[in-house]
């Protein structure tokens, strides 16, 4: 078995407040200290799974990825509970985002409980076309890239009317992280 | 270096995690209470288990962790809750607002402007701000889902028709990014105007009644009021005692048995600071 | 033949005599005495005095150690003894701001005069397990109180004795801010323990009944008006702790003479209050008072006294702890545990009753039932 943190206390802990400070400040890209391993995911992917993961959290892997080697390696490592059925999941990974599913088959919450949604952690480059975020956590404004395809975008706009309830993304590239939580809005240019 | 017999900042990673995940939606949802597992800490409920199991999960070795009660470093709270983490974790600490990452309060927003990257810990006793009204989580819980929050604008509406004034004076209730109505914990409604576009990231702990709510940086919070009869803050007639401050939250002391008063800055890093900077012009 | 049970006194002392065999534990280890009760245990002791209502901390002791530390049975255990006891004098009331200061606390005031005495406290220390008193310290004959602590002890007993620690409750009176109250001399005080209470109860008695109400049941009362059901908007004024003199007035001197100290514990809860038609805006009071160190009751106390007064403030009574009847009529936890506790008698009579009573109205269902389905 490969390993995982070198310290899981301390390590996991540098990747929360990374993952926190992404996520509280929309638009802000943090770098995820790397992981020496051979995995078909990210190094950011697996060290947010790292963090955030276990047993009393489902998991739902994209095609791409539900792949033995890795099934073991979180088992082993995030002891996950992984799960086929879209809805169900606490967390979803997506490496693949030409294949991402409609959003509207991930769990948005209730109106009481909007905090039962699904975090979507979605691999792509930030490169492209540039977007204008604004939102909470956001001072003015904030311009950069985040190389989601648009019909995603638009599924994800479609989802602003059923606030509070929604997804939240954590888009990773390599090390790097940009968090996406439901209230921030995108302009793409 | 920390006590080896207990895990870094005495919590479990497992219960670490969970509370990481419920502060991570607390963010994404400002302003909305995340039920959490909260744990049995070795301090009793009301002494600022919600703050504590939230600063055991975010501190780590680069941390400087500050701890003030009623805007302090030096009441009695506040140093148990500091001996607690430094004996635990082995983190450096400080009174100074401007070099802490990590703030743990309780009643208080310190009066020096926080910066980005600080993080504001809130003890919480009571997070719902209906519950004085409607003490059934059942029943707040759906209000809150619909944003009728008609009963907390008629009850402060009571107030102004019977005595003039709302008559909150610390625990002001704010509605967070236009969407929930937030109790900010009792911090005097003096301090309300430094939740609004804080730079800093703010979070509440409220360990006995099981809720984790936050406030991300530049996010609106306004405090709730007519438009006949704005918000106002608590003004005082005398200035600090001790530094001469005259737009501070002042503590006011009696000195003797006749009553004599004396006020001075309820937040003793900002005083002491003042102080300092005025001994050193003199 | 069948013969029904019999042989009730026998079988009640043989359960007397495993009683007292499992009240003395293992014989191997020494007997616990009364002394060490006294002087180890001694928040249970103040706690059975206070619901007891009797001072004696060595009877209170003993009631500990007969009832194996079950509190409500000591307590129980004290008042029958208390019952049998003659009045002799009543007291002149006790002075508490000329009490001799153990601890001495406000919530309200950063500093105050005679500043704030933390004394012996649980408050601040980390509630982990000291595994240090798994074993009993070897020899503390010889080692006695630290140097450092016996100074601090020189010290506070040379500058409280002495000096009178205003009460933070004066301060306030003295702007006008807090109500006044006002001794009322005229009017007799009631006494629960010789009269059944009477109600509507004034103040005088809802104390007395407080004083006496379970810990456990006042806790949580207070604590639920803290939640909202009855909420009082409470600041702990102050909570003072230490030894204050009793006096009685003999008829044939004529002047009051001290029989003794006792140990209390005061608490004196600050409330907003609105005002109302009658009175002005102002602060209002809770009250608790206890025998010994018995901070937590003493708190709770003043908050459901406070919760109590409702209805004489012209607030709402919405919730249980502010309904007086409800709250004196299940406070008194020797009441409550007895009737609880009488469930376990025989009632085997009235419910070969009811069972008679079930059996018919299911006959009468089952043949209704039949005539309908026809």
């Amino acid at each position: 078995m490969q390993a995982a943190f070198q310290d899981s206390v301390h390590d996991s802990q540098q990747c929360f407040r990374h993952i926190l400070k992404a996520m509280s400040e929309p638009g802000t890209k943090v770098t995820l200290p790397s992981i020496d391993v051979e995995l078909p995911i990210a190094n950011a992917t697996l060290s947010i799974l790292l963090t955030l993961v276990d047993q009393s959290t489902s998991l739902w892997l994209d095609d791409d990825v539900r792949q033995r080697a890795l099934l073991d390696y979180l088992d082993f490592h995030v002891g996950a509970v992984v799960t086929r059925n879209t809805q169900d999941a606490s967390f979803a990974v997506v490496t693949d985002i030409g294949a991402i599913p409609d959003l509207t088959l991930f769990s948005v919450g209730t109106e009481e409980q909007p905090h039962g949604n699904c975090t979507l952690i979605i691999e792509t480059s930030f490169q492209g076309k540039l977007s204008r975020l604004t939102g909470p956590g956001i001072e003015n404004d904030v311009e950069l890239a985040l190389g989601l395809p648009e019909p995603l975008l638009d599924q994800r706009q479609a989802l602003s009317v059923l606030a509070p309830c929604g997804i939240d993304m954590i888009l990773v590239d390599g090390n790097d992280v940009i968090a996406l939580p439901r209230t921030t809005q995108i302009e793409v240019y | 270096m920390s006590d080896p017999d207990y895990n870094f900042a005495y919590l479990d990673e497992q219960t670490k995690r969970m509370i990481r995940r419920s502060l991570l939606k607390a963010v994404a949802i400002p302003g909305y209470q995340v039920p959490f597992g909260s744990r049995e800490m070795p301090m009793p409920y009301g002494w600022g288990t919600g703050g504590i199991q939230l600063t055991a999960s975010l501190i780590g070795l680069d941390d400087t962790l500050k701890v003030i009660d009623q805007g302090s470093d030096d009441t009695t709270n506040a140093v148990s809750i500091r001996k607690f983490f430094r004996r635990t974790t082995g983190v450096a600490t400080t009174e100074k607002t401007t070099e802490a990452t990590l703030i743990q309060t309780r009643h208080r927003i310190p009066e020096t402007p926080l910066q980005k990257g600080q993080i504001l810990i809130y003890q919480v006793p009571i997070p719902d701000p209906l519950s004085f009204l409607e003490p059934r989580e059942t029943e707040a819980r759906k209000m809150h889902a619909l944003s009728e929050y008609g009963i907390m604008h008629t009850k402060l509406y009571e107030d102004i028709a019977h005595y003039g004034a709302i008559l909150h004076t610390y625990d002001y209730p704010v509605m967070v990014n236009d969407r929930y109505v937030m109790r900010p914990s009792p911090i005097p409604k003096f301090d309300n105007p430094k939740m609004d576009n804080m730079h800093a990231l703010q979070v509440f702990g409220a360990g006995r009644e099981k809720r984790i709510y936050a406030v991300p940086p530049y996010t609106k919070v306004k405090s709730l009021d007519f438009e006949d009869h704005p918000f106002e803050v608590q003004r005082w007639e005398n200035s600090c005692a001790l530094c001469g401050a005259d737009n501070t939250f002042l503590d006011e002391i009696v000195v003797d048995d006749h009553g004599e008063r004396l006020f001075a800055c309820a937040d003793s890093d900002y005083c002491q600071t003042r102080q300092a900077e005025q001994g050193g012009q003199r | 033949m069948y013969v029904a049970v019999k042989g009730g006194e026998k079988a009640i002392d043989e359960a007397h005599a495993l009683l007292a065999e499992r009240r003395r534990g293992e014989q191997s280890l020494a007997e616990l005495t009364v002394e060490q009760i006294e002087q180890q245990l001694s928040l249970s002791v103040s706690r059975v005095m206070t619901e007891g209502s009797c001072y004696d901390p060595s009877l209170a002791a003993l009631a500990i150690k007969q009832a194996q530390g079950d509190l409500v049975e000591a307590i129980f255990l004290l008042r029958a003894y208390r019952t049998t006891l003659p009045r002799l004098a009543t007291t002149e009331p006790i002075d508490t701001a000329n009490m001799h200061i153990k601890r001495r606390i406000s919530a309200t005031f950063k500093d105050l005069p005679g500043g704030q005495i933390l004394g012996p406290t649980y408050d601040y220390t980390h509630r982990l397990l000291d595994f240090k008193l798994m074993v009993a310290e070897q020899d503390t004959s010889d080692k006695g109180l630290s140097a450092e602590l016996e100074i601090l002890n020189e010290q506070m007993d040379s500058e409280t004795s002495e000096a009178v620690i205003p009460r933070v409750m004066d301060l306030l009176n003295q702007e006008g801010l807090i109500e006044k109250e006002q001794p009322i001399d005229d009017i007799p005080v009631d006494d629960i323990t010789r009269e059944a209470i009477k109600l509507p109860a004034d103040r005088d008695v809802r104390l007395q009944n407080l004083a006496r109400g379970d810990e456990g049941f006042l806790l949580a009362l207070g604590y639920a008006t803290q939640r909202g059901y009855g909420h009082t908007h409470p600041f702990a004024g102050e909570i003072r702790l230490g030894d204050v003199e009793v006096e009685i007035t003999p008829p044939e001197l004529g002047f009051s003479i001290c029989i003794g100290e006792i140990e209390v514990t005061e608490c004196e809860m600050v409330n907003q209050f609105k005002g109302s038609k009658d009175k002005p805006p102002q602060f209002t009071r809770g009250y608790g008072l206890t025998f010994g160190y018995s901070e937590r009751k003493a708190m709770a106390m003043a908050l459901v006294d406070r919760a109590l007064r409702a209805e004489e403030l012209g607030e709402p009574v919405k919730s249980a702890a502010q309904d007086p009847e409800f709250v004196l009529m299940h406070s008194d936890n020797v009441e409550a545990s007895g009737f609880v506790q009488h469930l376990k008698l025989p009632h085997y009579v009235d419910f070969q009753s009811e069972l008679e009573l079930i059996r018919k109205l299911r006959a009468n269902d089952s043949a209704d039932n039949k005539e309908t389905t026809e």
